[in-house]
């Protein structure tokens, strides 16, 4: 059997350890910037985290992605339900800047529309596309990676880019869509 | 790179537009993607027309990926782990000038001092029980000199301790040691800007502009979460070896700026104002430095200055990393003052040919 590129494939196909150890490794850091903005303790932020990843363990078989962004809303959704828990049953104590309350941090993050859900959303998009680019960028030979890096990151005109390396216009369009098309493969369902 | 010529342009006709965007894009499965790269690699008609494709929203996003993790073309070798003066300093005034409540600090060890930064002097420290490297800077015991001043610190560093973002060094925590407050933040291996235009002279305007927007990105997400920053400037943003870039004291340097304006009564004429946060920003400038990158209207009521002010000292930053000096080098403190409200500095095409008019019109 041919074995799935995405990294969501592989967890739903055959579960394997190393696959949600990645699946681990890729959203700790972010869920952990989110709980740790309103907790006033490391150890009860991690409390959480483990909270979090053991739902995402145990509802992943189920999850369906029904459009764009689903993923990112549903761990949301995974997120805030384990902070309201844990601040219910004490294990929390929140700290909230600037005025507002907790209660208005769980109402604003359940709400997809609102200002914090957006922010979620921007971050979580970066801070995937970051990961997976650092995993793809070992794999890739140098002068691929420095043609799609200067030209779909950094923004540089493709000739610029090509005169600088020494090669071919062609060659650059060619290493962009090549990266672009294992970001994909490899974030399939994860970013959209 | 390989580019296989399997295929000549004329043998196969040109793919729809459509089609040449999902392969740009990566949109395109294997097979499909493979037959329209070996027509790419060998015509020139189909790159002209990728050149006209719009982003699609993946690519889109790309672009505001604002941590450089990833790779950075610029050279950034000059950012070397520490300079040579600063490198013989920490033996120079080794333990005796470390204060006696860090010497035994329960929870974090001091491994040697980084230097004196704005607002007190920085160490590098590990915490003891998790090992983790940081940075603790003591507070300028003139910068906090009663119980109300003291919670005003403790309110802007947790304030702080809420942003995290690639371009922003992570507060960790206030913490007190005897008479002694200092802050807990993230350690970065690197140098200030200032430092870095001191050891390699003005920029190229692509690396300036290439900072200058990283530190963009870290002030929108400030910005987001409703904090100012207030003391945007070159000595301010750090850089790493690796082109990483992360603003300094978000919150700290809101807590002293606003502390210049202590004594300034509200209602009082502009004139008057501006006297007086001059006398103020001399007596304290020791501790923060001259007014050098400050918007006008930061001076004029520093409550009411918002992101826009830390924008205009960005400016003034990016004039700073192309020329090499600030935009009103000279005078004294209320005549720089004056100059942000009342005077256009000297162009930057003069101070330097190679920098595209557009930028230096827009700087």
């Amino acid at each position: 059997m041919e074995t799935s590129v995405s990294l969501l494939e592989r967890i739903r196909d055959s579960g394997d350890s190393a696959d949600w150890q990645q699946l681990t490794e890729l959203y700790t850091p972010l869920v952990r910037i989110w709980i740790r903005r309103y907790s006033s303790s490391q150890q009860e932020a991690e409390d959480v985290i483990q909270d979090v990843l053991a739902v995402v363990v145990r509802r992943l078989p189920d999850f369906e992605r029904a459009r764009p962004g689903s993923f990112r809303s549903w761990l949301r959704t995974i997120t805030v339900n384990c902070l309201r828990d844990s601040w219910k049953k004490q294990r929390l104590r929140p700290v909230v800047a600037g005025g507002s309350d907790f209660q208005q941090v769980l109402e604003q993050l359940s709400d997809p529309g609102s200002e914090l859900s957006r922010l979620w959303n921007d971050e979580h998009d970066q801070h995937v596309l970051q990961s997976l680019l650092n995993r793809i960028k070992p794999t890739v030979p140098e002068p691929m990676w420095q043609s799609f890096f200067r030209v779909a990151m950094a923004g540089e005109a493709v000739e610029d880019v090509a005169a600088d390396l020494g090669v071919s216009v062609n060659s650059i369009y060619i290493a962009r869509s090549r990266v672009m098309a294992r970001l994909r493969e490899l974030g399939q369902g994860l970013i959209d | 790179m390989s580019t296989p010529t399997t295929s000549h342009p004329e043998s196969t006709p040109h793919p729809e537009p459509a089609l040449l965007a999902a392969f740009l894009d990566g949109r395109l499965a294997d097979p499909q993607r493979l037959d329209v790269e070996s027509h790419v690699a060998a015509c020139e008609t189909c790159c002209e027309a990728m050149s006209k494709l719009p982003l699609d929203p993946l690519s889109a996003r790309l672009r505001d990926i604002s941590d450089d993790e990833v790779a950075d073309s610029s050279d950034w070798s000059i950012v070397t782990a520490r300079s040579p003066e600063t490198a013989s300093a920490p033996a120079a005034h080794s333990t005796h000038s470390l204060p006696a409540e860090l010497r035994d600090h329960p929870r974090y060890r001091i491994l040697e001092p980084l230097g004196h930064g704005g607002m007190g002097v920085v160490y590098k420290a590990q915490h003891r029980l998790m090992d983790r490297i940081v940075a603790l800077k003591v507070i300028d015991g003139r910068l906090i000199e009663n119980p109300q001043m003291i919670d005003r610190f403790r309110n802007e560093v947790k304030a702080a301790a809420m942003l995290t973002h690639a371009n922003i060094v992570r507060a960790y925590d206030a913490e007190q040691a005897g008479s002694l407050h200092f802050l807990v933040m993230e350690y970065v291996d690197g140098i200030s800007l200032a430092e870095l235009i001191q050891r390699k002279g003005p920029l190229p305007t692509e690396q300036a502009l290439g900072i200058v927007r990283k530190v963009a990105h870290g002030l929108q997400h400030a910005y987001q979460h409703g904090m100012v920053h207030r003391d945007i400037k070159p000595q301010n943003i750090m850089v790493t070896r690796t082109g990483k870039v992360r603003i300094l004291d978000f919150g700290l340097a809101r807590f002293a700026r606003e502390r210049e304006h202590a004594n300034v009564e509200p209602g009082a004429d502009p004139e008057t104002v501006l006297q007086r946060t001059a006398d103020s920003l001399t007596l304290v400038g020791s501790i923060l430095g001259t007014p050098d990158y400050i918007a006008p209207e930061q001076v004029m009521d520093a409550h009411q200055a918002d992101t826009r002010a830390d924008i205009y000292s960005l400016g003034c930053t990016c004039y700073f990393l192309l020329t090499g000096r600030p935009p009103f080098p000279t005078g004294t403190t209320l005549q720089k003052l004056m100059a942000h409200r009342d005077q256009t500095p000297t162009s930057i095409t003069e101070l330097r040919r190679d920098v595209p008019p557009q930028i230096a019109r827009l700087i």
